[in-house]
């Protein structure tokens, strides 16, 4: 994950600014969506599993 | 979420719920901050949900969005909350398909019955007619996996709605 952020973004500035720097990544990358849900995605919740969603 | 104490002050991480998105940490007890998805603040304030409130301003006042307890919980908490989204008839998330996404000027949505932008103040709603409209305005707006989702998802309803 750390890789996959630092090919897309650098962060720079205080700790607080970097965070807001993965946020907006995030943001920009990625749909909030329902769609695991209405097509019965039932995986366990994991660090693995969230990892792969991304 | 997650909760960072960092010079001595406790913010709030929130990587956002819909178009909810706050992108930046919110302080507890601190100044509101802004979005393109509207301003936000985080307040000491016990319910019978937690003992801290995560609040959006609307035209009325401050609306309470939810609170929380500033407690770490386990993966098996975490998905004991998916399976209450999956499974709970209060959940507002297995009812019908929702896609939104902040953009850079403002926020859109897409739900069953219309593709929603809102603007820099401006809003539009694009009725669907069927099917086929909300899969047009899903492969224009969101990433290639959500659109094959969506298909996907519009192709289980069909039995019962085509």
């Amino acid at each position: 994950m750390l890789q996959w952020i630092s090919e897309r973004v650098t962060l720079t500035g205080t700790p607080l600014e970097q965070i807001s720097q993965v946020q907006k990544l995030f943001a920009e990358q990625f749909e909030f969506g329902n769609l695991d849900v209405l097509l019965a995605n039932e995986e366990p919740i994991t660090e693995r599993y969230l990892v792969h969603t991304l | 979420m997650n909760l960072l104490e960092y010079e001595d002050t406790l913010y709030l991480i929130d990587s956002g719920f819909g178009n909810n998105l706050v992108m930046q940490p919110v302080a507890l007890d601190g100044e509101p901050v802004t979005s393109p998805a509207g301003t936000f603040r985080l307040r000491s304030e016990t319910t019978e949900k937690g003992t801290m409130v995560f609040e959006q301003i609307k035209d009325t006042g401050w609306e309470l969005r939810y609170a929380l307890h500033p407690d770490a919980i386990d993966w098996e908490h975490l998905d004991h909350v998916k399976q209450q989204i999956h499974h709970s008839p209060e959940s507002s998330f297995n009812k019908e398909l929702l896609i939104a996404k902040l953009t850079d000027d403002g926020t859109y949505s897409i739900n069953e019955e219309r593709y929603y932008r809102k603007c820099n103040g401006d809003e539009e709603t694009l009725p669907f007619q069927d099917h086929g409209e909300l899969l047009d305005q899903v492969r224009r707006h969101a990433a290639p996996a959500v659109y094959e989702a969506t298909v996907n998802y519009i192709n289980e309803q069909k039995p019962s709605n085509d």
